[in-house]
This record gives C-alpha cells, structure tokens and sequence, in this order.
C-alpha cells in the first residue's frame, strides 16, 4: 500500500481516529488503513464491474466475530460509490428483518432506505438526489421529444411497472415531480416518505400519494428488484445492498420467522445465480455459526445449503475458489496487525512519516502488550487492540512529554465480550477462578 | 371523617375520593400504610385479615405517588395470582385511579384486547397482570416494557402469601429483579399478605436481592370466623386383596351437606377424586336431581377440567368440584360456600390456602373435613391403631387456629425456574455472555443457592438437550429445544400439576399415586388396601412395577404424599400427650381419637421413641417427613429394610440391637450428603422444567427440599443414646 506516501486531510484524518476510538468502522478514508484481504478485494471487484455491466452478484461474507466483516463491507461500498453505484446498507437486529408480519422487514427497508448512499452522498439521505437525477434525466429526453413529463416518468419505468409494486412506485415519483412543478412541498415530502417505507397504513398513503399500496414487510426485498432498475434509469450502474449482522435471523427464537427470512436470502440468491435480477449485488456479512448451524444456520435450510455448499474440487486442491457465493475472511495475522497499527500511526501523522508519533519499537511492544494482556484474541478479535493503540497515541499527542515506553503498561486492554444485554454491574468479582467468564458449553 | 397528618398527605384527588366513600375514619392498616409508601424509600409488607382494606392501603398512598409524578409510561405495576381478582381488582380501583385522572387495565389471557391494545399505544396509570402475562411480556415485548415501565412508582404484589416458597414465587421475584435491570434502578415493592408465621422470611421473599429495607405491617384485627368440624367415619375392615371402598355413611353426609350451593371437596388423591365424585353423583341420579358433584385432577382432560371452572366460575348453578391439590395452583373460581377435606390435611398454609376460597363477603368461612379410620384388629399397623389421621387432623387444625403456617422454604435451588429464567432472558435479550446470566439471576437475583461453577454445569446440561447453543463469540442462544419450548404459551407458567405415578402390577395398572417420594427398589406401598413391593420404578413414564408383598399389614397413612413439616408431627405427640379430642370433632371422630390416644399410653409412646410388635421395630420420630426420610435412607445403607409409613419407621424382621447397632455404624462414618443420598432415590424429576436440570445438581436440588440428613443423624443419636 502506498498509503505512507499521501496526504492525509484534516477532516477525513478525524473522522477516521473518531472512529477508530469508538470501536466501529470508519465511514471514509477506509484505504488509508486497510490491510491485507488483497484476494478478497479483488474478487469483490470483479463483482462491482459486473454489476455494473447489469449482471449481479451475491457474496456471503462470513467470519468469525470481530476479524472485520463489517470493515470489510464498508470498503466494498465505498469502492462501489466511486464507480457509480448505489448502495444500500443496514445492519439487521431483532427489530429489522428481511421478512416479517409485524413490521420489522419494514424497518429493516427503511433503515436501508435512509442510508441510501451516492458518490456525492457517501453517508446516507441520498434518496431525494437519486429522485431528482432520475427526473433531470427525463426532463432531458422530454425536451428533445417534446412529450409531457407524466408520460416520460411512465415511459421510462414501463419495465418497472409490471413489477410487484412497480406501478405504484412509479406513480410515487410522479407524485414527487408534481410536486416539484407545483411547489408543493408536502407532496414531495410524502412521496420521499412513501420511497424510504415510512407510510404505516395503506390508508395513510392512499389519502396522501393517491396509491394503494405501501413498501411493506412482504414486499422488501420487491423492492431491491425496482430500485436497483431505477438507479440505472436515472443514470447510476446499478445497486449494491450491503446486509450486516445476519447472525440476528439465527438468532429468532421462532424457527418459522427463520425459515421464511432464509426463504428470501434464497429469492436473492437464485435471483442473482439464474440472471434474473439485473444490475444490482448483495453482500450478506456474518458469522460462521449464521452459515454452517445445521440446526439454526442458513444450512438448516436444505435448498440454501445445496445451492451455497463448497467447492469441492477446491477444497480438495487446497486452494480457495473466490467466486463461489461464499467468501470467508480470516482473522488478521499478527502481521497484518502490526501493518495496521502503522496505517494507524500515519493516519495520526496525517500521512507524513516525520511527524509518527512512536517508533517502529512502540508498534511490536504495544502487540506484545496486548497478547499479555488478553492473549491471541489481541488478533483474532482486532477491534479492541486497534482502538487502545488509538487512545495510547492519543495520549501520546496531547502530552508530548510522556514517554510511550512509561505509558504502554499503562493501557488498559479488555477482551470482546459481546453481548446483547446491558452489562450488569454490582455481582462479585471473577475471584473463584471457578467463573463464567470464558464459559464455554 | 377524622383525619390524621398522613391523610393530609394524600393528593386531594385521592382524598376527594376518600370522602366520597364516606367512611367514618381509615383503617388501621391503612392509616399505618400511608407514610412509609409516600416516602418510597422501603418496601413494605401489608398483612391483615381479608376485607381488611389491604388494597386500598396500597393504593391510596401509591395512587398519590402516581399523580405526584412527573415520569412517563405505566406507574403501578400490580401483580396477582388470579385472573379473577385482577377483574374483581380493576372494577374496585377505577374509580380510585379515576379520581386522579390515570386509568387500570387488567392484563392476563383472558383480558379484553382493547385495554391491551391501548395500553400498548399509550403505557399509562395502573397496569394488573399476572406472572406469567408479565413473564410473556418482558420476553417478547422488551423494548416496549423497558419503556412502559421506565416510570413506575411502586410495585404491588396481592396474595403475596400464596407466592411464598413455590416455584411461582421464585419466577416472581426474578421477573421483578428483571424488570428492575431492564429500567435500571429499583423501585419499591408493596406486598399484601394474610398474616403469615415468620414475617421476616417473607421480608426476604419479597426482595432476595435486599437493595431495599423491607418495614413489615401487621394489623391484627378482628380476624375472619371459622366455622369447623371434623367428621370421623369406621371403615369397616376389608378382605385381604379387596380395595376398601368409601364409607357409605360418608357420601351420604356429604351429599347431604354440600347439594344446593357451591362448594370444593378436597381429596388427598386421584383416585379417591374420582370414587367421590361417582359415588355422588351417582347418588343424585337415583335420587333424581341434576349431578351438581364434578371431579377435578390434572389428568382430566383440559376440556373437562375448563368446563368445571368455568361453571364455577359463572355461579348461576349449584356446583361442588371434587378435587386435588391441582384446584390450589392459581386457577380462578372465585368463591365457594365452603371447603371440605377428604382425609387428612398435610398442612396447615395449604389448608389455609383452601380456606381462602370460602367465606363470601363477611360470611364466615365453613370447613369440614372427613376423616376414616379403618376398625382395628390384632394384625394392624401401630399408626393405625394410634389414628394418626384423626391425630394429624387435629395438629393442622390445632395449629391452623393458633395462627400458626408452615413457613417459606429457604435454601431451596428451585432449578426447574431457573431453567425457565434462563430461556426466558435469552430469548428476551437474544444472545448472552454466562457471566452475565448468573449475575442476573443468581449473584443478584432470586437464584442465590447456585453457584457459578454449578450454574456452568447447569448451562452445559441445558446445551446438551440442546435447550440452548453457543455462538462462535461466546453468546449463549436459544437451541432448537429451547425455541419450542418458549414458542408455546405454556412456557410461561412456572409450576406445573404434580404428575401421580401410575402403579402396575403384571401389566396391568393399578391405579396412580401421588408421590413426592417415590419409594426405591425393594420398598413397601400401601394401594387399594394392600401392601406391594416395590419392583422398579420408571422415571420417564413416572411408573412403579410393583408385587405383593409378604406379611404385615400396612397402616391407611401411607407416607409419601406429602411432606409434613416438623412442627406438625411434634404438635402430632402434643395431641396425644393431651389425650383428649379437640371440640370441633364429632362424636365417632372423638370415639375413635380417645382409642389412638389410649393405646398411645398403654405403648408408653411419651416416653420411648421405639415400639417392638410381632418381629417388626416400629420407630416414632415425631419429627417432619425430611428427617423421617433422610432416616430411612441412612438405615437402608446399614442394609436395613425401612419402609416409612405417615412419619413412623417400620423395620420389618428387626430387633431393638440390630437398630442400635445400625444407628450406631451410621453416625461412625461420615456422613453422606444429600446429593448424595439423593442418588438412591430412582427418580428426581418433580417440577416442570426438571428434566432439564442435569442430574447432579437435580439430585441436590431434591434433597434440598426432601432430605434433612443433620436432623436424621441427630434423632439416630438420641436413639444410640449419644449426642
């Protein structure tokens, strides 16, 4: 990586350790940090430019806890933005699903919706620019052929319209260019609210927009299918929907409400394997026991595991086959790591080696450190070491005159822990040695 | 009215409302209430008799606090047993609540929906539910109860009495200790309670975790009347091998007695349920008026069992069920005319708790019990000619009107609960570290007896049944087993009817058996008048094989049913060192009382603990079915045969040395644990969720409850004659 040799600017400089500090991925300047996954990224690529060339793409993402799937996504959107897709991305939870009946799909769609990203819009809300690109693209070709504006919006999204829900939808971008022409703000307003699924009730829409349906739990992922056909109307190469956190639908304690969300990562998959959905990619981040659970993982399913089960001929041969619909991603090496925690000091330096705050030394004591502290997980679940490393040179920059050598003892490293209840103070210490602290079944 | 400097304390909506009742002055309890439920600062138990004005004590002062405060969401969170008085509760109180402007929805599954739904949309005032709805709701509606409660005032627990050391209980308390993280911080709890027998232990109940004080209100009252009487019946000696039937004289007294208005007529089995309610019913039928006798157990169909309460429940048909101890497990039909007791009582709370249902609205609660005691030969058992079921009668009673209740259990692991709390907060949160499961739960919560290297265990049992499973980081998640389990609606109840053991001889079934101690391989049972030996026993289908056993005559109280405290078999020798009957009993109860207590003398039971007769050790602990089990147990390891029959030890073919000389080899080894004597015992799954529970730590969990081995080695030393 060349990252050591370019400027680093103030803005994206903060942003990135802001983050870093906070324990999640960076929303920009992902390439200055990167590390390794050169195969990986490769193979994404390949996936970009033929979606671009309005093929598709379905990738499963999968690695343990904290080896940065989300990093990793992340990277991948933002490569997409700058070739000129759209992203979508959303982490799931228990309250946003792929399906549901009582309105979680919904959020997960509106979620997905409100970080609706362009190049010029790389964090989120870029629904009403798409909007208003796709009718300045319109305009364009009314003025040349002289028709009404209605009916270039309806020209334009005939292929939309006999999709489920497409017609609705594209009276919903009429409704917002009517309200354009009339100065009807609210108007506008609705039909960006009706696109980003925050109608509730049909009746709502109906007394609102004029149309019958909604963006609803059953038909979310219908949807990917009509905006990914109308990013490319308005000028875009297509759409890329970054799903994070999967291991949320393993989690669903009703092994029907599982079935039927793996039931649409099944749509997607033989969607994009069959060639029927068209210019648009979905990249699904998870954990191996979301994958490979043969009582609750995707395998549970049967026709999910027969379409997504292994290259054998590779496996046999040793070798990895990056085109199969599952990518894994190993953790860090202690290599890589050490990489990353000098990408992080040149970030720190704003990408100028003579401001480093510590030596090459800081960077091997500050692992041997960590590796003492909480032993291998230091690099198997990296996000804790980068974001101590990221206070200590925090500490190191506002107090000059404090050696790293007398600090590094100093820093406090705790081990992940995930969990998804609160944590809960005030019960006796681990003293017994007998705990539960690294309990395993 | 006469007011005091509390009243003036009280929101003036609360105070109009008052007037409005025109009472001449609060109550005691009430007046006593005010303050320490204004300040917030404890928690305080209320006790006093029924139709004290407990509810409104708690209410008025909270009602306050509710208007008074400034916080969102629901304010009072009110938790009962019963569906019934969760209706009866929300007619009482609206208008109360109304006073200050705040509504009440009754929550349970039978509630109407519209309350619910609104409530829902728009958390506010007074919220009455039941464990297991709140139990439902904080699994599967988190987030919305984290933001409904987030402004509650107090907490109110009604018949705090009938949650004290059962299973129901245990969840209560980690529902609310759950209740409390999920909104992080505590909030006081108001608990209203029949006056109970050590109000410190219900201090503890009602807060194990102790992060409030607890001040404790007793207004005594003038106390509910009682109207008793115990009826004694001859049955007449049956054939060997023929099951003695019912006393013909006593379905007649009963039909008699309890035709025309509503009624519950306890049983102490299945079996005897349902020979009751056929030989009354059929006795209506030749008399020629509609069966008004219904019998009720838990293994009727649901269907028949519903139609019954509901029947009761309705009240607009004379309707007697005739029943177990199922009747007692929080199922709804208000109120009866009175109780009758089939046999003997086995204890005095749970008596109580079965006079709770009688005494409508300052009526006077009615009990009868009838007791039979079988005509005595030269070949009876020594408990039969004793009359220890006249005799037991007489102590409950004796105790029951002394005030006197068994009190909570401590110490007990209640794993069965912990089982359901364990899925319930993994399904409510999704996936969780162990550490944080045992804090909650165990380290500050209800769960204090389990350890953190047993909960580990525990959790690994519950990962083999495939109860729950491990994600690769470490979070604990529902298994496949676990997410059937907590899918269904009845995941949310914590007890369960107790299951009888079917009894089989050759094949064929006998019968069943309530059994909280089923007997081992080798063991004596009385059924149907006969005496069997023990085969085997099958725990997975709760069945005993058994054959005839030879020689001696069992005694009618057979052992096993259920476990008497210590206190009643000591008031038991009280009793027959009294040798005079109680008023309340009838004549022939009386007749055949002052024969127990004759031969009590002519044995010189006052004074020696052991009776030689025919070749067979008879010993008399006087003490609780725990010691008296854990006794036996220890004998049977000196390979001594001891069968227990209602608290007396039988050694068949033993002589007075042989027992000594046992006793004596008991006490020179150390003794073993009750996990471990717990092993001999062929079956410890009891509660609902037990067979989840892996078996070493189910087996101490048993013996937590059932064993008291310390008490056993002290009553074998005084008997060795040492200390």
């Amino acid at each position: 990586m060349d990252s050591k040799k370019t400027k680093i600017r103030p803005r994206e400089r903060d942003a990135i350790l802001q983050s870093l500090r906070a324990g999640v991925t960076p929303r920009t300047g992902l390439h200055h940090i990167q590390v390794g996954r050169a195969r990986e990224v490769e193979a994404l690529l390949k996936d970009l430019d033929r979606i671009l060339d309005g093929g598709s793409a379905f990738r499963l993402i999968i690695g343990a806890y904290g080896s940065g799937k989300s990093f990793f996504l992340q990277l991948v959107r933002a490569i997409a933005l700058e070739k000129g897709l759209v992203t979508l991305h959303g982490d799931l939870s228990p309250d946003r699903r792929l399906y549901s009946t009582g309105g979680q799909a919904r959020n997960l769609y509106a979620e997905l919706a409100r970080n609706l990203s362009t190049r010029t819009k790389p964090d989120g809300g870029g629904f009403p620019g798409l909007v208003e690109r796709f009718l300045s693209e319109t305009r364009k070709e009314t003025e040349g052929e002289g028709t009404s504006m209605s009916a270039a919006i309806h020209g334009r999204l005939e292929k939309i319209s006999e999709l489920v829900g497409g017609y609705d939808f594209a009276s919903v971008i009429e409704a917002y260019w009517n309200g354009y022409e009339r100065g009807d703000d609210a108007l506008r307003a609705n039909a960006v609210r009706w696109l980003r699924g925050e109608f509730a009730t049909r009746t709502d829409a109906r007394n609102a927009l004029g149309v019958r349906t909604i963006i609803d739990d059953a038909n979310v992922y219908d949807t990917f299918k009509i905006l990914s056909l109308f990013v490319r109307q308005a000028g875009y190469g297509g759409l890329l929907v970054n799903l994070d956190e999967m291991v949320n639908l393993y989690k669903l304690a009703s092994s029907k409400a599982r079935l039927s969300n793996y039931e649409q990562i099944l749509r997607m998959l033989n969607d994009c394997l069959q060639g029927t959905a068209e210019a648009v990619g979905f990249l699904l981040g998870g954990t191996p026991d979301f994958l490979y659970d043969p009582r609750k993982g995707l395998y549970s399913y049967e026709a999910l595991q027969s379409r997504l089960s292994e290259n054998t001929f590779a496996k046999a041969a040793g070798v990895t086959d990056y085109d199969a619909p599952i990518l894994h991603l190993g953790s860090l090496t202690p290599e890589e790591l050490y990489v990353l925690l000098g990408n992080i000091r040149n970030v720190y330096a704003s990408g100028d080696p003579a401001k480093h705050l510590v030596p090459d030394e800081a960077l091997a004591a500050f692992l041997a450190h960590c590796s003492q502290k909480i032993g291998e997980a230091y690099f198997r679940t990296p996000r804790t070491t980068i974001k101590a490393f990221a206070d200590f040179l925090a500490v190191l920059e506002q107090n000059p005159d404090i050696k790293w050598t007398s600090l590094i003892d100093e820093i406090p490293v705790e081990e992940d822990r995930p969990s998804d209840m609160p944590e809960i103070g005030e019960g006796d210490g681990d003293a017994g040695g007998d705990g539960l602290t690294s309990f395993t079944i | 009215m006469e007011t005091s400097a509390g009243f003036s304390r009280l929101t003036e909506g609360v105070r109009r409302w008052v007037w409005k009742q025109g009472w001449p002055s609060l109550r005691e309890i009430q007046e006593m209430a005010l303050l320490p439920v204004l300040d917030g600062k404890e928690d305080v138990i209320l006790s006093a008799a029924t139709a004290g004005g407990k509810t409104e004590a708690a209410f008025l002062p909270a009602c306050t606090r509710m208007a008074e405060s400034s916080l969102p969401g629901t304010a009072i969170l009110y938790v009962s047993p019963l569906k019934a008085l969760i209706n009866d509760q929300a007619r009482r109180l609206e208008s109360l609540c109304g006073s200050v402007g705040f509504p009440v929805t009754p929550w349970h599954g039978d509630a109407p929906d519209g309350g619910k739904n609104a409530l829902r949309k728009n958390p506010r005032g007074v919220l009455l539910i039941t464990p297991e709805s709140l139990e439902s709701l904080l699994m599967n509606s988190p987030s919305w109860c984290g933001e409904a409660f987030t402004g509650l005032v107090n907490v109110i627990v009604d018949e705090f009495h009938a949650f004290l050391g059962t299973e129901r209980g245990c969840q209560l308390q980690s529902l609310l200790r759950r209740t409390e993280f999920l909104i992080g911080r505590t909030v006081p709890r108001i608990a209203l309670s029949a006056t109970l027998g050590e109000m410190e232990k219900a201090a503890s109940a009602l807060r194990p975790e102790k992060t409030l004080p607890c001040r404790i209100l007793v207004s005594e009252g003038k106390g509910s009347e009682l109207l008793l009487q115990v009826r004694g019946y001859r049955t007449p000696r049956a054939d060997k091998g023929v099951r003695p039937g019912l006393p013909d004289e006593l379905v007649q007294d009963a039909y008699r007695l309890l035709r025309g208005d509503s009624h519950l007529l306890f049983t102490n089995s299945r079996s005897r349920t349902e020979e009751l309610a056929a030989a009354l019913s059929a006795l209506c039928d030749r008399n020629f008026v509609p069966n008004e006798f219904f019998p009720h157990h838990g293994s009727l169909a649901p269907d028949l069992r519903r139609s019954l309460e509901e029947r009761l429940q309705k009240k607009d048909l004379p309707t007697t069920a005739v029943c177990t101890s199922t009747l007692e497990l929080g199922i709804d039909i208000g109120s009866v005319a009175s109780i009758g007791q089939v046999g003997e009582p086995g204890s005095a709370s749970g008596l109580r708790q079965r006079l709770g249902r009688s005494g409508r609205r300052g009526a006077p609660a009615v009990l009868r019990v009838f007791v039979e005691e079988d005509e005595t030969g030269p070949d009876s058992h020594p408990a039969d000619a004793l009359r220890l079921s006249l005799v037991q009668t007489a102590a409950v009673l004796s105790l029951l009107l002394r005030k006197w209740r068994e009190p909570p259990r401590e110490g007990l692991y209640h794993l069965s609960t912990l089982v359901q709390q364990t899925l319930s907060v993994i399904a409510q949160y999704g996936g969780v570290r162990a550490d944080q499961l045992w804090t909650l739960l165990c380290g500050t919560g209800p769960f204090r007896a389990v350890g953190k290297k047993d909960y580990g265990d525990f959790l690994r049992g519950l990962g083999e049944k495939h109860a729950l499973s491990q994600l690769g980081d470490g979070r604990l998640v529902l298994g496949t087993e676990g997410e059937l389990l907590t899918d269904r609606y009845t995941f949310f109840t914590a007890f369960s009817a107790p299951e009888e053991y079917r009894l089989e001889y050759n094949g064929e079934l006998l019968g069943t058996v309530p059994l909280e101690i089923p007997p081992s391989p080798g063991g004596s049972l009385l059924f149907a008048g006969k005496a069997w030996e023990t085969v085997a026993v099958i725990a997975s289908s709760k069945t005993v094989l058994l054959r005839p056993a030879s020689g001696g005559t069992p005694p009618r109280l057979a052992g096993g049913r259920t476990v008497v405290h210590d206190t009643v078999r000591r008031e038991m020798k009280q009793v027959l060192l009294g040798g005079d009957p109680p008023r309340y009993f009838d004549r022939t109860a009386a007749e055949l009382f002052r024969e127990g207590a004759e031969r009590f003398r002519s044995w010189r039971l006052g004074e020696t603990d052991i009776l030689e007769d025919k070749g067979s050790l008879h010993l008399f602990p006087w003490r609780g079915d725990e010691v008296v089990e854990a006794a036996a147990m220890l004998l049977r390891r000196m390979n001594l045969r001891a069968d227990t029959f209602g608290g007396v030890i039988t050694l068949p073919g033993c002589s007075g040395a042989g027992l000594l000389e046992a006793a004596g080899r008991t006490l020179d080894k150390s003794l073993p644990s009750g996990e471990d004597l717990a092993a001999d015992v062929p079956d410890t799954e009891i509660e609902k969720f037990d067979y989840l529970v892996p078996e070493r730590l189910r087996r101490r969990g048993w013996a937590a409850r059932y064993l008291d081995v310390p008490g056993a080695a002290e009553w074998l030393g005084s008997l060795a004659g040492r200390k």
